[in-house]
């Protein structure tokens, strides 16, 4: 198994460092074509929403992603450094508005990931688990 | 990102290459403040060159079509990839945007409504 790990500051700037490097480890491992487009699309969406809602895109505060590969799945734990991560997963709104400006991450998410998974850090930030296989298999689960 | 603008017609059409995400929803919403401010409310959107779109940038379009009916303005697109049409198209937002396959088709538009 392959392991990467990359640490940002909660800016508008680390959206696009962080989306080149998921492009780099895609590419390392040759992963191509809807699954690079789906992996891609959950951890960008994580990764927002780790940045303005865990962290209050304050700087000070990190995001980190962890990147595993192996030969099954590509899997993304994204982490942020706020506080009572999984009440925020809980009390999420989806408003059903069309006209939304905001609140279509988490349908992605569930949609184009294979597995996702909520959990707690040990300092109460919310750990949300991505993955997509790399097999021809269908959808493990859904959270 | 990058947004580029040629006036064709009546409209403003804006070529946007990159990535359609937070921070390049926000240069998006910014550049058609701008055009808006100069009056231009005809806006097309050539998204030829979309290589990545997520929630955040989609939510930046929505954004932008809200002001542009505000300023009683018209937005059309066109040009879609297919992995960002069918993100259109689960959102439902296919529905509520005008979306065009080609630019030509969403410029004859404006030309037809012109005549009208």
């Amino acid at each position: 198994m392959a392991e990467y790990q990359f640490r940002y500051a909660s800016s508008l700037e680390s959206e696009d460092q962080m989306l080149d490097d998921v492009q780099s480890v895609l590419e390392l491992h040759e992963i191509v074509g809807g699954r690079a487009w789906r992996f891609t699309l959950v951890v960008s969406e994580a990764f927002t929403n780790a940045l303005i809602h865990g962290n209050g895109s304050d700087p000070e505060r990190l995001v980190r992603l962890d990147i595993r590969v192996n030969e099954l799945e590509i899997v993304a734990d994204i982490t942020d450094e706020g506080a009572c991560g999984l009440d925020r997963i809980s009390h999420r709104i989806n408003s059903g508005d069309l006209m939304a400006e905001c609140g279509r991450g988490i349908g992605f998410m569930e949609r184009y990931a294979d597995r996702v998974e909520y959990r707690e850090s040990q300092t109460g930030g919310l750990v949300v688990s991505l993955a997509v296989r790399l097999t021809e298999a269908t959808k493990i689960s859904q959270s | 990102m990058e947004i580029v603008r040629h006036d064709k017609g009546a409209c403003a059409v804006l070529y946007i290459t990159g990535r359609l995400d937070l921070a390049g929803g926000a240069m998006l919403k910014e550049q058609v403040k701008k055009l808006l401010a100069s009056n231009n409310v005809s806006i097309h959107l050539n998204l030829n060159s979309v290589d990545f779109i997520n929630s955040s940038g989609l939510g930046a379009l929505v954004s932008t079509m809200k002001e542009i009916r505000i300023a009683r303005g018209r937005l059309t697109m066109s040009n879609l990839a297919s992995y960002v049409q069918e993100i259109f198209d689960i959102t439902q937002l296919s529905h509520i945007f005008e979306i065009f396959k080609t630019e030509e088709e969403a410029l004859n538009s404006y030309r037809a409504a012109a005549t009208v």
